[in-house]
């Protein structure tokens, strides 16, 4: 298994494919989570485990299947519908960089423990990923839609840092001008809103 | 059942619904019981679980879009058996989503169970077929539901919780809710008791055909395939019910968490029909079996139920369970079990012999000895049970090993008889290191036990109205083991061992004080005539006494010690060797014999005049150094090597042993050759001459003489010793060059013939 290392196509919505190595592509939580129940069970349960176990959870009156298994050793094709090749691609390419940084624990939903929690708010942007993110504002909203689309915490981490640090320390007009936003508060409510917010100012 | 419509039904929802509607239906069409478990494995291909995925995903991304406003609004379930279900949603089409999600699985599942099996009681045995095939295939189905519904539980259902809304799930929890309102309530009295009834039927068929004893003889007549069959439908007849009221058991406010309140209803009555199951088997068991077998399958069964029963049902990790299990198995039987214990012992303390390392009894893996292992192991958690079997095993150990001492009473000597009380005793402490780990408990009972059987029993003590001879026995076997060989003979006994062993003995010995006695007589014989094996061996016996006893307790066997080994460098003149040994008279257990003679030659001054001078320097040594002692000189242990020159012409001289009466009496032969008897009587008591001469008569080294010039022929013609006289025969033939004369001195024979009632 370890030797040639499976491959998954990946399909961008525009139809293309992209060959990626398994271990690459596992940071998606959500591909992550589908190669694992539905193709590493079937070893789990031949290998170890009492043979009561194995009674356990053998319910089918058993005689003929066990053969379609070679079946589900086929190559893998996964769809990506939302994301266009050219993210597709950018994607990759980072996940490639990064395929050997130690992975944060994760739970399956994304989410994480307070202790990693701090982790992810206070580690700087790395260099490289600051490079990647130096692309349009379009391209950039496309990956970082498509890193939650695919539920990769790290890529939406890092893309949220940058947004961030886009924003910080500018005004609200600045703000307005960097991501083309349209004024639409009345006089009244922004009064109401500073009002509100005194209090920050003051530090 | 009452069907909530849901509100306002966008166009967006309906679109998104009927999309992936079939995709949920092919999962979840993968639960019916006839669909093989492979089949389940890979109905979820890659495309699918991409489609819905992306499909459910654009669904929450576009309201996210466009919802601003939300209402919450409370909405109820109305479950099978009339039970409501508060539920609060917001109204948004994500709930509405996720409404119609649950409201799917609801309809799933009451379509699931086969008509056959509702309110048929019949057919309600099948019901546990029904659901070991089913369950397992719906926890994978809604794993995967769970997995494509991802994106609405990451965002929705968090935020919903977040929000303070606890009875929302996760799709997974959702399904499981759903499993347990529709599914495992309604039927949860009929589960238990089928549960119950085939884990009964589980052990009832291990306990027949599968777990054995080694003495059991394989059946071969058993289909062995058709009860691995059957063994592997029951097993999961028990696991999955069981395991599925843990897992469907999610509390509505900590969701995470869940609650063993399904569980709990099951494990109460599982207790008290696994104690029932128990308590009928081990009254069949014991009415077909041996008492032995019983006990040593009672192991198997706990063993069996700790594991297996416990891997299946979880029941045992709550230690209630166990308790009840023994208290069936063990509690209840415990007389029986003392029973076996004792017979056991019994046996095999009459395996106990003299010619075999204790060892081999206990460690040869004899049936007898499981059985022991395997009744300590049952009862060995309950301290009252393991209580009173020291108690038994006090009684049993005295009691069978006094039997075995007597069965070989008539055999044995002494030596044997000791070697026999060690191996019973190691026996023993052999069996209770190895089985009981020397529990504290057993290690005192053991104690009084070796007290009762050492002391009391019939060779040591072959009259119970008498004393016991145990501490003379003892004595003797110190002696021995202390004593040098005779010539032409070797060290018999290991001494460091033999010592070992006497101090065992010596610990649980009664009457101390008379072996203390007894010792130091032995004890004198040895030092006095130099028969003891050697100085560091004595001390050796003596600090080990000293060690399990006290210094008081050996302050006079020390003593005697001392005065042989201080009075050795006295004095030593140029040509005569002189070894006095000058000892304390309160320590040492002289015979009144042995003081009254000391009286009777008083001094010195009687002596020859070769000798007179040795003593009269020591003596005057002696009162130099201790001024104020007072000296008495106990003749009659003393010896004295003579170098007598009167063989043929040619021949070397003969080395003679002699007392010293009998130099005395050599000596003044020396000068005349003749001797009148009268003429000795005049200085010494005649029994005491008579006594000495009886040696050099029988070994015809004198002659002795009437005065009407003929030879005595009889001893008992000395009763008139006055007119006899003492003849020496020169040249002496002997074929021994080196003669001990000491040998044969006899005081009651003098005393005998003195007063003429000795006759040949």
């Amino acid at each position: 298994m370890s030797e040639s290392e499976k491959m998954i196509t990946l399909v961008s919505g525009e139809g293309a494919e992209h060959q990626v190595p398994e271990s690459i592509i596992s940071k998606s939580i959500l591909i992550k989570n589908f190669l694992q129940d539905f193709q590493n069970d079937k070893r789990e349960t031949t290998n170890t485990k009492s043979s009561l176990m194995d009674d356990i959870n053998d319910i089918d009156d058993d005689d003929e299947e066990q053969e379609e298994v070679a079946q589900t050793e086929n190559d893998i094709v996964m769809p990506i519908p939302n994301v266009r090749s050219s993210i597709l691609t950018k994607i990759i390419k980072w996940l490639e960089h990064h395929k050997n940084d130690t992975t944060l624990e994760y739970n399956n939903d994304g989410t994480s423990s307070t202790s990693v929690d701090d982790l992810r708010r206070t580690d700087p942007l790395d260099e490289w990923d600051k490079q990647f993110f130096s692309v349009n504002q379009e391209t950039m909203y496309e990956i970082i839609l498509a890193s939650n689309y695919l539920n990769i915490p790290q890529l939406l981490d890092s893309g949220c840092k940058v947004i961030a640090n886009m924003i910080r320390g500018k005004s609200d007009v600045e703000i307005r001008q960097i991501f083309n936003i349209e004024d639409d508060f009345t006089k009244e409510e922004k009064e109401a809103i500073r009002r509100e917010n005194e209090w920050a100012e003051q530090i | 059942m009452s069907t909530t419509e849901l509100t306002e039904e966008s166009e967006l929802l309906r679109d998104t619904w009927n999309f992936v509607e079939p995709s949920i239906k092919e999962l979840l069409d993968n639960v019916n019981m006839n669909t093989p478990m492979s089949h389940v494995d890979q109905n979820c291909n890659p495309a699918l679980y991409m489609k819905v995925y992306t499909c459910i995903y654009n669904f929450c991304v576009q309201l996210s879009r466009n919802s601003s406003n939300r209402e919450i609004e409370t909405m109820n379930i109305v479950n099978k058996d009339g039970k409501q279900d508060k539920l609060i949603y917001d109204t948004s089409d994500t709930s509405n989503l996720y409404m119609k999600l649950a409201r799917y699985i609801i309809d799933f599942l009451d379509g699931l169970i086969p008509e056959s099996l509702i309110d048929n009681n019949d057919k309600k045995t099948d019901f546990l077929n029904f659901y070991k095939k089913t369950f397992p295939k719906y926890v994978k189905v809604i794993s995967t539901l769970d997995k494509i519904f991802d994106y609405m539980n990451r965002f929705w259902i968090e935020s919903q919780r977040s929000n303070g809304n606890p009875n929302v799930f996760k799709v997974y929890q959702l399904g499981l809710n759903c499993w347990r309102h529709i599914i495992y309530t309604p039927n949860q009295d009929l589960i238990v008791k089928m549960t119950i009834d085939s884990c009964n039927e589980y052990r009832q068929l291990q306990l027949e055909h599968v777990i054995k004893l080694e003495e059991d003889v394989s059946d071969s007549d058993v289909d062995k395939n058709a009860i691995r069959k059957q063994a592997k439908d029951l097993v999961q007849r028990i696991y999955w019910p069981i395991n599925s009221s843990l897992m469907i058991c999610i509390g509505p406010s900590e969701y995470m968490k869940s609650t063993d309140e399904l569980y709990n209803r099951f494990r109460t009555v599982f207790e008290i029909e696994t104690q029932k199951f128990y308590k009928e088997y081990s009254k069949d068991l014991l009415s077909s079996k041996s008492l032995n077998y019983f006990v040593k399958f009672v192991l198997k069964i706990r063993e069996f139920e700790e594991t297996t029963i416990n891997e299946l049902t979880k029941a045992y990790n709550y230690g209630s369970l166990s308790s009840s299990l023994d208290e069936v198995l063990v509690i209840d039987n415990f007389e029986r079990f003392l029973t076996s214990f004792g017979d056991s012992y019994h046996a095999l303390i009459q395996k106990v012999d003299i010619k075999e390392q204790a060892s081999t009894v206990v460690m040869n893996n004899s049936n007898e000895y499981n059985t022991l292992v395997s009744i300590w192991d049952s009862i060995k958690l309950h301290p009252q049970l393991v209580h009173k079997l020291s108690e038994y095993f006090g009684v049993y150990c005295t009691k069978y090993c006094c039997e075995r001492i007597m069965n070989s009473v008539g055999y044995i000597d002494f030596k044997d008889y000791i070697t026999l009380l060690i191996q019973l005793y190691e026996f023993n402490k052999l069996l209770l290191e190895d089985i009981m780990n020397l529990q504290a408990a057993f290690a005192k009972v053991f104690d009084n036990s070796c007290r009762n059987f050492f002391n009391h029993n019939s060779f040591a003590q072959p009259d119970p109205k008498e004393m016991s001879h145990q501490p003379e026995i003892l004595a003797k076997h110190a002696d021995t083991i202390l004593k040098k060989p005779t010539k032409n003979q070797s060290y018999t006994y290991d001494f460091y061992k033999e010592k070992d062993n006497i101090v065992i003995l010596f610990q649980y010995l009664d009457d101390k004080d008379t072996f203390e006695h007894e010792y130091r007589k032995l004890f004198t014989k040895r030092l006095i005539h130099g028969t003891t094996r050697g100085e560091s061996y004595e001390v050796s016996l003596i600090s080990s006494f000293q060690g399990t006893n006290s210094l008081e307790y050996t302050g006079k066997i020390s003593k005697m010690l001392q005065d042989i080994t201080s009075s050795r460098e006295l004095l030593e003149t140029k040509d005569v060797k002189f070894e006095p040994s000058v000892v304390a008279k309160a320590m040492w257990p002289f015979t009144e014999d042995q003081q009254l003679e000391n009286e009777t030659m008083d001094g010195v001054l009687c002596l020859p005049d070769e000798m007179k001078t040795i003593f009269q320097t020591f003596e005057h040594v002696y009162q130099e150094q201790h001024q104020g002692r007072v000296l008495n000189w106990l003749w009659s242990l003393s010896k004295t090597e003579l170098e007598a020159n009167i063989s043929k012409p040619g021949r070397p001289p003969f080395r003679f042993i002699l007392s010293i009466y009998q130099t005395m009496i050599l000596m003044n032969l020396q000068k005349t050759n003749t001797l009148k008897l009268s003429d000795l009587a005049q200085n010494f008591q005649m029994k005491f001459i008579i006594a000495h001469l009886i040696p050099f008569y029988s070994k015809k080294l004198i002659t002795l003489i009437k005065e009407d010039g003929s030879t005595v022929k009889s001893i008992a013609e000395l009763k008139n010793y006055s007119e006899v006289t003492i003849k020496l025969n020169v040249p002496y033939k002997a074929l021994n060059q080196s003669i001990n004369f000491t040998i044969g001195i006899n005081m009651g024979l003098a005393e005998s013939i003195l007063n003429g009632e000795y006759h040949d």
